[in-house]
């Protein structure tokens, strides 16, 4: 369904819309929240955060009005960040990505699969809470540099520097353990 | 994505982006959990509408959009008006909280009193008895008034003849020096 459409039909609390827009966009908060995470218990209480205050900011008018999907995730954003200044979360290791990377068809190689995994282990360790957003937002959600700067609330060239150091540490990661390869 | 980025930077965005279609799906048990909340919330919120008497879904569509607010005005009148109700109410309350606080308080920081049982005192009548009597010991006497008065060899003229105190025992008297 069109975004505009759908914004209109929740501010009416069309119940069509508003489910409709769970549908939509839920398991998309859900992977945004597990890649911060790691926990798929965790994800979950974050995305009924996020329909509970979507429905708040409907009753007290302060609901979306332009972009439905950059303000689900601006407010999974601010949920994460408050989580994780309350040091609820830990960072789990994703100890199954191998698993699912053996079964996903774009993984051709063996090589391919080892850089992917030593990526992500960079992402869990190696990254600020910053990079990772930006990461996320940028080449996991697919969001533009302008809508991931409205998301993180920052400056569009300070999202681009923290995704420029971020490339580069992630790049930095990849050569050192191919030089360490005999 | 980003063109304008290294081709050694664009094999960490390709990677990326595979890793990014690696991820876990929502597990449906959890998101059934999820959708039957956000349901509950939904129906909550159209209870509301239909208690408040005014198109709520209908203000609120007012309220988005260029067309802005006649229905939204409705609503937002009826909010405000809720809310300075339960400003009132709250503040009410916490007066007579505080005005129950001022009376009782000191009676509740008080510690426990002691009680103390105090036996009745039986009261005993005593009729007073005379058990000595006293004697008079001597009878007074009249003053003794002289006949005649001394006289005096210059009355009415009696200076340097007061006699001084008594000196007290070992003090000397030092001669005056002129």
């Amino acid at each position: 369904m069109d975004e505009k459409i759908l914004i209109e039909g929740i501010w009416k609390l069309d119940e069509e819309a508003l489910s409709a827009t769970f549908e939509q966009y839920a398991p998309l908060i859900f992977k945004y929240a597990l890649r911060t995470c790691r926990d798929p218990l965790e994800a979950d209480d974050v995305v009924g955060e996020v329909f509970s205050r979507l429905m708040n900011g409907l009753s007290e008018n302060k609901g979306p009005r332009e972009n439905l999907r950059s303000y689900l995730y601006q407010t999974a954003y601010h949920i994460l960040i408050d989580n994780m200044r309350s040091a609820k979360y830990y960072a789990h290791p994703d100890e199954l990505l191998n698993e699912r990377l053996k079964q996903n068809p774009t993984v051709e190689s063996a090589e391919e699969r080892q850089k992917l995994l030593l990526i992500q282990n960079a992402l869990d360790t190696d990254l600020t809470d910053d990079q990772k957003h930006v990461i996320a937002l940028r080449f996991f959600e697919g969001f533009d540099v302008r809508e991931t700067a409205e998301i993180l609330g920052k400056e569009i060239s300070n999202v681009k520097v923290i995704q420029s150091r971020a490339i580069t540490k992630l790049r930095q990661v990849l050569d050192s353990e191919i030089e360490k390869e005999p | 994505m980003d063109d304008s980025l290294p081709p050694n930077q664009q094999e960490v965005v390709d990677l990326l982006e595979t890793l990014g279609k690696s991820e876990v799906n929502y597990p449906p048990e959890l998101m059934a959990h999820a959708r039957a909340a956000f349901q509950y919330k939904v129906s909550a919120a159209q209870a509301q509408m239909l208690e408040s008497g005014s198109a709520f879904g209908e203000a609120q569509a007012a309220g988005y959009g260029s067309a802005a607010a006649e229905g939204g005005t409705t609503l937002f009148a009826w909010q405000t008006a809720t809310k300075v109700a339960l400003a009132t109410a709250l503040v009410s309350a916490i007066a007579y909280g505080a005005y129950l606080l001022s009376e009782f308080l000191p009676t509740l920081l008080e510690p426990n009193p002691t009680v103390v049982y105090v036996t009745p005192v039986e009261i005993i009548e005593v009729t007073p008895e005379i058990t000595e009597t006293a004697e008079p010991t001597a009878t007074p006497v009249p003053p003794v008034i002289l006949e005649g008065t001394p006289e005096r060899d210059h009355p009415g003229l009696q200076l340097g003849r007061t006699p001084g105190p008594p000196a007290a025992p070992g003090q000397t008297k030092t001669p005056k020096v002129p």
